[in-house]
């Protein structure tokens, strides 16, 4: 009797455990782990959006460590002279612009810089890397334009929280990934580049993956450009 | 291998089954739970968006009958809140099977237009014919849109309606989830498109406010001149202009950006160095109009008053003359300076154009003379009516004046103004006065916000 016991009690602490880890999955650590191939995680995503950038990764950003992605570290770690072997470690993430020392960096100033628009820039750069990772820098740029263009505009909420989180205005607000997702370095610059007026789309207010499904309303709008995998319209 | 025991296995499963169960009634009531608190705030919103609209029928017939010119105003500005808190209700609504952009239009259009009214001088007459006919337009719309309002709430109310259904294609319900709260389909809120397309049929509104039917017509650009140009000659045009280090490539042919401000984008890249280097040229007259260099900047090394130095430099060198600076902002490790000519005395601020200098090594990584080649052209600007001490000595004297000097600023509604720019200190900080220079009237006011980051302007 006593050994029924015993196996009844570790069986169900097994399924506890087995419970609790729908509950832990969620989380997300954002410390720099090493990476290889099989990983998967925001930290990957950012490796693949990084290396898209500078034009090693064209695949999608997955946020899954696969071949194309392997072959795109090792591609970058010959070019800048690390050993290729296709793991990102310590060095490998110094070199593609994230060092170990945490926190702050991602805001490139030494100083910790208060900026009074701080706020501000906290939310688009969320927004960015949330709709546009992976995009060219002047795409990045122009997903912010189009969010400030819409403040600006009768049809659109008057502020910037309002246009951002307006019900089912953005995909990655939707999905949470505009929390879950830590924003890339990247896209302060380009946050920072459209508070302070920089437009490629030059009045752009609408945005969208034209390989996606969308409503068919959105396609009888004036198209002004295309910029990586975004259409910008007016 | 020892055979296990079909009491270990039943015991088991049951403890899996009992557990599982426990964890799906516990995620159901949490999802409820949340649910129930989106709905909520959804329903405010509603509610919210109705009562505002009731509110703003009655406010405007007041105004329309009101003849003292105090209370008028006052209504004006009523009117003004109360459109945007309706405008803000109904953005806030997740409404998906319509598009409802004429209608937040009208909204936005109707307080700020009350608002533009409620600025002017309203010491001789309440309101002008024309402007009471404009409002009256508004106010048969606007009684359509509370109607069926009213008859929208009553009919979601009757059908058990909810707000907080999953979007298609995004989450299932679970069986009996939404379901069982009654029908709903996108046919509820049919009515809403109704409203949507009468309102496109509103007619164009031109007054002096932002949010005016002319606006677009004032961004379009006029410093343009010259032949239209080719995509071969915008790529030699932006491949001089961005003076490219060795080794980067033109990646594929330039880009057309259509609409306000036609330009070519080339975006040139190098293997070995991680950026993109991407130029506009204007198709009309061939003019580089953008820069941005992605590269990542290394700590700062250089100072602001040496980046600000080097962008001036660079400004003469590519021929835009006469430019000062005005305003400095830093992120990044990179500084962003923007210039305005001044010609004959007079800061000409439409004209501006920002540089972008990073900070470790004083190179250009961004232009953008976007506002110089919309706006600039030859004017022939009246001389003052005020002098310099005179504009002055209107500005509060709880202001210590510093400098005074010509502007040209564009106001609300993007007419170019000829103003004096007061620049004085009060205990709180440092304010620019904008004083017409023509008829001693106050025209703006604009703080300046000191951060480690920059000077803001708010």
């Amino acid at each position: 009797m006593n050994k029924t016991l015993k196996m009844m009690v570790l069986v169900s602490l097994l399924a506890v455990l087995v419970s609790l880890g729908f509950f832990i999955a969620g989380a997300n650590a954002q410390e720099r782990r090493t990476l290889w191939w099989g990983r998967s995680g925001n930290d990957v995503a950012l490796v693949q959006d990084t290396l898209r950038r500078w034009g090693y990764y064209d695949g999608p950003i997955s946020a899954y460590y696969g071949w194309r992605t392997l072959t795109a570290v090792a591609s970058f770690q010959r070019n800048v002279g690390l050993p290729p072997d296709g793991i990102v470690g310590r060095n490998t993430w110094a070199a593609l612009g994230y060092p170990s020392v945490a926190a702050a960096v991602a805001r490139g100033g030494g100083g910790g810089w208060v900026n009074a628009r701080s706020d501000e820039l906290d939310l688009l750069a969320r927004v960015i890397t949330g709709e546009a990772l992976g995009e060219p820098y002047d795409g990045q740029v122009a997903v912010a334009a189009v969010i400030l263009n819409r403040v600006r505009h009768p049809s659109f909420p008057n502020s910037l929280a309002g246009v951002i989180y307006e019900p089912w205005a953005f995909e990655s607000v939707g999905n949470g990934l505009i929390w879950s997702r830590p924003p890339a370095g990247a896209a302060y610059s380009a946050a920072a580049d459209a508070l302070n007026g920089w437009d490629p789309t030059f009045g752009a207010i609408f945005f969208w993956n034209p390989y996606k499904p969308v409503s068919w309303w959105i396609w009888t709008r004036q198209i002004i450009t295309q910029i990586g995998r975004h259409v910008f319209a007016i | 291998m020892r055979r296990i025991d079909r009491r270990w296995v039943v015991a088991a499963s049951l403890v899996v089954a009992v557990v599982s169960l426990a964890w799906g009634l516990g995620q159901r009531q949490t999802r409820d739970g949340l649910r129930n608190a989106l709905e909520a705030a959804y329903q405010r919103q509603f509610y919210t968006l109705i009562d505002q609209t009731e509110q703003l029928n009655v406010l405007i017939g007041k105004t329309l009958v009101s003849s003292s010119a105090p209370q008028t105003v006052a209504q004006l500005s009523e009117i003004w809140l109360r459109a945007n808190a309706a405008q803000d209700a109904l953005t806030n609504l997740p409404v998906t099977g319509v598009n409802l952009s004429s209608t937040r239009k009208f909204l936005a259009q109707l307080g700020d237009y009350a608002h533009s009214l409620s600025r002017q001088d309203r010491s001789r007459t309440a309101l002008t014919q024309e402007e009471k006919e404009r409002l009256a337009r508004f106010e048969d719309e606007l009684a359509k849109l509370s109607s069926q309002l009213h008859s929208l709430q009553a009919r979601l109310e009757r059908t058990g309606f909810r707000w907080a259904q999953a979007a298609p294609g995004t989450t299932r319900p679970l069986l009996g989830g939404a379901r069982a709260q009654g029908p709903q389909g996108p046919d509820d809120l049919r009515v809403l498109g109704d409203v949507e397309k009468r309102l496109q049929q509103m007619p164009t509104l031109i007054y002096d406010g932002p949010f005016s039917d002319h606006m677009e017509d004032v961004r379009k650009p006029r410093g343009l001149k010259g032949p239209v140009i080719g995509q071969d000659e915008a790529q030699a045009i932006a491949r001089r202009f961005a003076n490219l280090p060795p080794g980067y490539r033109l990646v594929g042919k330039p880009n057309t950006v259509r609409g306000r401000f036609p330009t070519f984008a080339a975006t040139f890249q190098t293997r070995n160095a991680p950026t993109r280097i991407i130029v506009h040229v204007t198709r009309q007259g061939g003019h580089p109009a953008l820069l941005m260099n992605s590269r990542p900047v290394d700590a700062s090394r250089i100072g602001a008053e040496d980046a600000q130095r080097r962008a001036g430099d660079f400004l003469r060198k590519k021929g835009f003359a006469e430019m000062i600076p005005t305003f400095t902002a830093q992120d990044n490790n990179a500084a962003t300076i923007s210039f305005v000519p001044r010609r004959d005395g007079v800061v000409i601020y439409p004209e501006q154009v920002k540089v972008k200098v990073a900070l470790d090594n004083g190179q250009v990584v961004g232009f953008d003379a976007t506002g110089y080649w919309t706006f600039h052209q030859d004017r022939k600007l009246s001389s003052p009516r005020l002098r310099a001490e005179e504009a002055a000595a209107r500005v509060s004297p709880s202001v210590q004046v510093e400098e005074t000097r010509l502007a040209l600023i564009p106001d609300r509604a993007g007419k170019e103004i000829l103003a004096y720019e007061v620049r004085g200190r009060r205990s709180d900080g440092t304010y620019l006065v904008y004083i017409n220079a023509m008829n001693g009237k106050e025209e703006a006011i604009l703080k300046l916000v000191d951060t480690p980051s920059g000077r803001l302007t708010m």
